[in-house]
């Protein structure tokens, strides 16, 4: 009775065409089932792989040298039993399906993983079944561990040297002397927006510029010509649309038979060049916020001096209020920068101690009465018991900054209110107007340094737009929060939440 | 025949010195507004024979109101001189290019002012 060995696909699993062809080249007519009994008989392991599936079948010693019984060894993927494979090792061959010479198999050594996690050094051959070259019998043997031991370290380093290779943020790109790629990372597939397995035969040229360059000539088309430099920015047209621009770096290197080639470090800039133009728009605004105070004292000034105004008549005097105004403006932006500074460094030194809100509150409106009296809005402070744990000028700074701005929003017979009420082991000391309020997509970015800084010639508010961002990293340095909250035509409520000082 | 010079600036002090000083040193009638469609609808009624224009402004800026002013037959042959805190070299040439007689930077000295802008102006 002959034996009978279970053919790949009796699960259901749709036959793939395997086209094994026993009758071609006068070799004997068999039976499939014949065949893969021959196949589960031989002496080396086979697998039957199709590109991107589970593995389709094991014969018996390839159930064996991986370790598992099952056929088709439960459900595992080739990269599984050899994780060094690579898929341009199989994609490889695919493409050379229809060239008869090469349906051989290309031999590589490989690290074989059995089901217990041990590894094995394997030389693999790989062979097209398929037409479509899909469809892969891969044969494994393993080799002698004692000899070949150079051989497994030489798999056990690729594996390393690949996930290295894999892991950098960087694109990396081989380029041979005729122009191709003929290697790239898991970065330079995703900065070109291609397929990994795409990349290899692929021009340089075009896996840079696309198929159609607008620079005839091109001084990037001859990377040899190149090497050594560095280029930046270069416009790295990407395959799904649009462009990137990328610095470039090439290196010769030679191959083993000593051809030329180089090697292209890819680095993505666009965030470089987001933070360039961040920090010109912030230089653009801080420089706009200087000059508009020092045009009037040094305007001022000329105007004394040159004796074109009698400083003893009331335009002199005028002229001398406004230098002096807008030297004091001057001076409270200049604060107000290196506070900045120092917050963002950690190093504003806070003086803590137990103080009173009601009267943190009261100092704030104390400050801000004689604009509130000029805007003719009401300040209203509501009296409570509660104790914060503060730096008094600091807190005292923030909200000041609070009631300026609800002032300075709030249209005349309105009335600013400024209470704190004890939450937890917080006070909560808020600032409510009745103004316009504040859209809801702007909201969410009043706090952020840079939110009031525009590079365009329409600004909507005087002043560098630093007061939030400063009262927010003063609230932070105090274990606090500084949040907003508004409602359009209906007003805004700014809240300090500060730790609660302990009872006595 | 004393020439007439619109100032259009949104800081009340910079109107106010550059009034002082187009009048007081130079001996310039002024008027004065304080946003680009104030400027651009005090230039229609009277139209002036220079404009002294702030770039940065809220609402309309200031190559917004000069947009405004070169599309009004009215407006369209008054010179314009644009005074900006903006000073980058890449800015100013930016604002030179459209299309005013030139630009001049902040903080500026009264007397140096008259200079500049009676140069700019061939007056």
């Amino acid at each position: 009775m002959p034996r009978r060995t279970p053919a790949p696909y009796a699960s259901g699993v749709p036959d793939p065409a395997l086209q094994l062809s026993p009758s071609a080249g006068g070799r004997p007519d068999l039976e499939a089932a014949e065949l893969w009994q021959l196949l589960d008989d031989a002496p080396s392991a086979v697998l039957l792989v199709r590109s991107g599936h589970p593995l389709l079948w094991a014969n018996a010693p390839a159930r064996t040298l991986f370790g598992s019984a099952d056929l088709a060894l439960t459900g595992r993927l080739l990269t599984d039993l050899m994780p060094t494979l690579k898929p341009e090792d199989l994609a490889g061959q695919g493409r050379r399906a229809t060239d008869r010479e090469h349906v051989g198999g290309r031999r590589t050594v490989q690290a074989g993983v059995r089901a217990d996690g041990t590894r094995f050094p394997a030389e693999v051959t790989v062979s097209v079944t398929s037409a479509a070259g899909a469809d892969f019998l891969v044969l494994v043997r393993e080799l002698d561990t004692g000899p070949s031991d150079d051989q497994a370290e030489l798999a056990a380093l690729r594996e390393r040297t690949d996930v290295v290779f894999d892991s950098l943020a960087e694109g990396v790109l081989g380029i041979d002397g005729s122009g191709a790629v003929s290697f790239g990372n898991l970065a330079a597939a995703q900065l070109v927006q291609r397929r990994r397995t795409d990349l290899p035969g692929t021009p340089w040229h075009s896996v840079l510029h696309g198929d159609r360059c607008t620079l005839d000539p091109c001084a990037l088309a001859d990377p040899l010509a190149l090497a050594g430099q560095t280029i930046s920015p270069v416009e790295l047209r990407r395959r799904g649309g649009g462009t990137l621009p990328v610095e470039i770096s090439l290196r010769m290197l030679r191959g083993g038979d000593g051809a030329p080639g180089v090697v292209v470090t890819l680095h993505d800039l666009t965030e470089r060049l987001r933070m360039e133009q961040l920090k010109d728009e912030l230089v653009s605004t801080v420089s706009h916020e200087l000059r508009t105070p020092l045009t009037s004292i040094r305007g001022s000034l000329s105007l004394l001096r040159a004796g074109a105004v009698d400083p003893g008549s009331e335009q002199g005097r005028r002229m001398i209020e406004i230098a002096t105004t807008s030297s004091e403006r001057l001076s409270r932006l200049l604060d107000d920068i290196l506070d900045l500074g120092r917050l963002q460094a950690g190093k504003v030194p806070l003086s803590i101690s137990r103080q009173n809100a009601t009267t943190l509150l009261a100092a704030a409106a104390q400050a801000v009465s004689g604009s509130a009296v000029t805007g003719g809005v009401l300040l209203r402070t509501v009296e409570n018991e509660e104790r914060v744990m503060a730096d008094a000028d600091r807190a005292v700074q923030v909200l000041i900054n609070l009631v300026g701005n609800a002032v300075k929003f709030s249209p005349p017979g309105s009335t600013v209110t400024l209470a704190a009420r004890r939450e937890g082991d917080r006070v909560l000391l808020s600032v409510t107007d009745e103004g316009l309020g504040i859209p809801s997509d702007q909201l969410g970015r009043i706090f952020n340094r840079f939110a009031q800084v525009d590079g365009s010639d329409t600004r909507e508010h005087d002043g560098a737009g630093l007061g939030l961002a400063i009262a927010q990293g003063l609230a932070e340095q105090h274990g606090g929060t500084l949040t907003a909250t508004s409602e359009l035509g209906t007003g805004s409520t700014f809240v300090l939440s500060l730790p609660a000082a302990p009872a006595r | 025949m004393t020439r007439r010079v619109l100032i259009i600036d949104d800081d009340a002090t910079i109107r106010e010195i550059t009034a002082i000083t187009l009048t007081h040193v130079a001996g310039y009638e002024v008027s004065a507004a304080s946003s680009g469609a104030e400027g651009v609808a005090s230039a229609r009624a009277d139209v002036p024979d220079a404009i002294l224009l702030d770039v940065m402004m809220p609402g309309l800026d200031g190559p917004s109101t000069l947009a405004q002013l070169l599309d009004d037959d009215k407006t369209r042959h008054v010179p314009v001189v644009f005074l900006t805190a903006k000073v980058q070299p890449s800015e100013r040439a930016r604002l030179e290019g459209l299309g005013v007689r030139g630009v001049i930077a902040k903080p500026f000295d009264a007397m140096q002012l008259v200079g500049d802008l009676n140069r700019l102006l061939a007056w």
